[in-house]
């Protein structure tokens, strides 16, 4: 019974080892990057192709952004991926969604934060110039209006 | 070891009694169920796809367009991640996507963007004339919005619910746009088990 036990137990700590290794490599973006008082973690870009048929080819990609100082506002962004890229913002009305492009740049409120996110405030990549496959990362460059230029690092995912 | 064979016995018990208890959709559900509106469109290999021949098989639509960049592919890996969650009971749905956006969507382009997500996606693509008596008779609205101040030139509005179609071919619920995959899932697969 005790030999058992210690079976258990043994078998119990490897997989909880892992378990543990697992959600390491599964972290989508573990790393933030920080810039001042401003952080911006978990950017990712959704999976897409640059399907040959013609269409628009568009592209979406989604981030935190918070400041531990003062408001900030993220102003544009740009990558290589992409010819155009915008910031835009999803609104559930009764169920109808709608799609507005961004006016004034997103603001970051001073000691708090902002999560872009699916059905939200998003990054729109239109045009896109290379398919975007799982795994990949893209270099996005995010200007903004007090910390300036910020270079962001975001991981490719389906979803 | 007597204690232990009566938690078990009182474990399967409840199993077996969840199991008699209908069913409650994670969506909203349609009640009482009807037959879904039939159509015909061309999917995108060129062919017809009649909803009414799909009988034996779940059907989930969804309507959006190839141009949507955030509703539209969320939806779409959503349900992909469902199917793949339900393993061989997933290859009983089939998942369409139906055009919004007679303009700029055609069959190639919207079979492209379906890809993206499972190879086994339809869509559906047409002209206004085509798909406008489609949306109507599943109360979808689309209206299409200007966005002078977007490379996109214009975007369209539009209704995100996924429709539930059971084997028989009723429209048996609805799901909201940003239910989990775990939500979809339950809804689907419970259709392709009953």
């Amino acid at each position: 019974m005790i030999r058992f036990n210690r079976f258990f137990r043994t078998l119990f700590l490897l997989t909880a080892a892992v378990l543990a290794l697992a959600a390491c490599g599964s972290a989508a973006n573990p790393t933030a990057t920080t810039m001042g008082a401003l952080t911006i973690s978990n950017a990712w870009v959704r999976a897409a192709e640059a399907a040959s048929s013609s269409g628009m080819n568009t592209g979406a990609s989604y981030m935190t952004i918070s400041s531990s100082g003062g408001a900030d506002r993220l102003l544009s962004m740009r990558t290589d991926v992409a010819e155009t890229v915008e910031l835009h913002s999803s609104m559930n009305d009764g169920g109808v969604m709608s799609m507005n492009p961004v006016e004034d740049g997103i603001a970051i409120p001073a000691g708090g934060s902002i999560e872009m996110k699916p059905g939200g405030f998003h990054v729109m990549l239109i045009g896109l110039k290379k398919d975007l496959r799982v795994g990949d990362t893209v270099d996005l460059q995010l200007t903004f209006e007090q910390a300036g230029e910020v270079a962001v690092k975001a991981s490719v995912r389906e979803r | 070891m007597a204690r232990r064979h009566i938690l078990f016995l009182i474990f399967i018990g409840l199993f077996a009694l969840s199991a008699c208890a209908p069913y409650t959709f994670r969506g909203m559900a349609i009640e009482p169920s009807k037959p879904a509106p039939d159509f015909t469109l061309t999917d995108q290999s060129g062919q017809p796809f009649t909803l009414s021949a799909q009988k034996g098989s779940v059907v989930l639509l969804f309507f959006g367009f190839t141009a949507c960049p955030d509703v539209c592919p969320t939806t779409l890996a959503d349900i992909a991640a469902a199917k793949a969650q339900l393993g061989s009971t997933g290859e009983n749905i089939k998942v369409v996507l139906i055009s919004v956006d007679p303009e700029r969507d055609t069959p190639a382009n919207i079979g492209d963007y379906v890809d993206n997500y499972d190879p086994t996606f339809i869509g559906l693509a047409g002209t206004a004339e085509q798909l406008a008596p489609v949306w109507k008779s599943y109360g979808v609205t689309a209206n299409r919005r200007e966005l002078p101040n977007s490379k996109l030139g214009y975007t369209i509005d539009h209704s995100a619910y996924i429709y539930l179609i059971d084997k028989a071919g009723n429209w048996r619920a609805i799901l909201p746009f940003g239910v989990s995959a775990d939500d979809i899932a339950s809804d689907a697969g419970h259709l392709v088990n009953t």
